[in-house]
């Protein structure tokens, strides 16, 4: 008698699958294969991006202690390297003016023919 | 589930694929492309029609009409990528004023309509003088599109010249900052003051002329009469002066510079 009902419950939950399958059937189903596409690129992008971000990925063994990061010194600049820069600054800046082309070539109106006929001229 | 899909799908695409952007470069390189193609069809086209006026025979007649067709619709396509490439310009350009820039891409836009829905027309032509009167049309813009040419290009040089003028700005200060905080390595301090104020003076008068010579621009838009071709002229002169000025202001500060280095 048991085994009877499991086996109704059975069929029942086989039948429930299968309806399942018809209505997820033809388009919807590319769609959820592109989906599972998608979100697989997805993942490989992020798992790139946080790689990239993280540097190598082999852990640091436990047993090594750990170093106390050396103190970092905000280098300040001295005044002969704030002289070059201003000196490249000056450069940049004369660069900056040279290409302003007060008669650019490749901008100037283009030579056509505003007499196109086939009368006599 | 479609639901959720379809926008994932979408928007992961839009994450992925970066937007091609025609810079100023590919502008340029398709100007160019157009401008030969229509020194092409214009050869054709004369060495036609002089056969069509010689014999004035059918064949010489077709022959014409469709060299024609191919050189009205050659100068078209160059005269579209010509705009495309100013609105590029001006596109890349800092610092031109928003009502400036305003102004000329929609000029640039309605012509580069026009052409579009002449070059149409032309392709639909059947018959010379459908072709004569459409020539006639495109010809009598021809004042128009040089004028709108004048402003677009003077309007990338008065972009450039205000960058130009904030970059000396900036580098002027930190040039007087480097003076003050060494006081003592500075030995010639009157003539550096000097230089820097004449730096300073030049810049001023550098961007006085620069907006002077943006009224001249709106001058010359206005302008009908004879005295428009005046009025260029001294825009022009004006933009030069501008130019001057500020490379001397900019000559000056790198003297300081090598000074007190």
């Amino acid at each position: 008698m048991i085994n009877e009902e499991e086996q109704i419950e059975e069929k029942k939950g086989l039948e429930k699958a299968k309806g399942v399958l018809k209505n997820l059937g033809g388009k919807n189903l590319t769609f959820i294969v592109l989906g599972f596409i998608v979100l697989f690129l997805i993942l490989i992008v992020l798992a790139v991006s946080l790689a990239g971000k993280k540097g190598p990925t082999t852990p640091r063994s436990t047993l090594t202690p750990t170093l106390v990061p050396p103190p970092q010194f905000i280098e300040t600049p001295t005044p002969e390297s704030q002289i070059s820069s201003l000196e490249t600054e000056v450069n940049n800046l004369k660069e900056e003016l040279a290409k302003i082309n007060l008669s650019d070539p490749n901008l100037t109106f283009p030579n056509l023919d505003f007499l196109i006929t086939l009368q006599p001229k | 589930m479609k639901k959720i899909i379809l926008p994932i799908f979408s928007l992961t695409l839009l994450f992925l694929t970066k937007p091609v952007l025609a810079d100023f470069n590919q502008a340029l390189s398709d100007f160019r492309y157009q401008l030969a193609e229509y020194a092409t069809f214009h050869g054709d086209y004369q060495t036609s029609r002089a056969s069509y006026l010689q014999f004035k025979s059918l064949p010489a007649e077709k022959d014409a009409f469709e060299k024609t067709k191919k050189v009205l619709i050659a100068r078209n396509k160059t005269l579209e990528a010509y705009f495309f490439l100013l609105q590029e310009k001006i596109n890349q350009t800092q610092n031109i004023e928003k009502e400036d820039f305003d102004d000329v891409s929609t000029k640039l836009k309605s012509e580069t309509e026009f052409l579009k829905n002449q070059r149409q027309k032309l392709e639909e032509s059947q018959i010379i003088s459908q072709l004569e009167t459409l020539s006639k049309e495109l010809e009598a813009e021809d004042k128009e599109f040089k004028d709108l040419a004048e402003e677009a290009t003077s309007l990338t040089i008065l972009g450039q010249l205000f960058s130009g003028f904030q970059s000396h700005q900036t580098l002027q200060q930190k040039i007087s900052q480097a003076i003050e905080e060494r006081p003592q390595a500075i030995k010639d301090k009157a003539l550096i003051e000097r230089w820097m104020g004449e730096s300073e003076k030049d810049a001023q008068d550098s961007i006085a002329k620069r907006n002077e010579a943006r009224e001249i621009l709106h001058q010359f838009l206005q302008e009908k009469s004879y005295k428009k071709d005046q009025v260029l002229a001294n825009l022009k002169k004006q933009l030069k002066i501008a130019k001057d000025l500020l490379e001397k202001a900019t000559s000056a500060q790198e003297q300081v510079a090598r000074r007190i280095s």
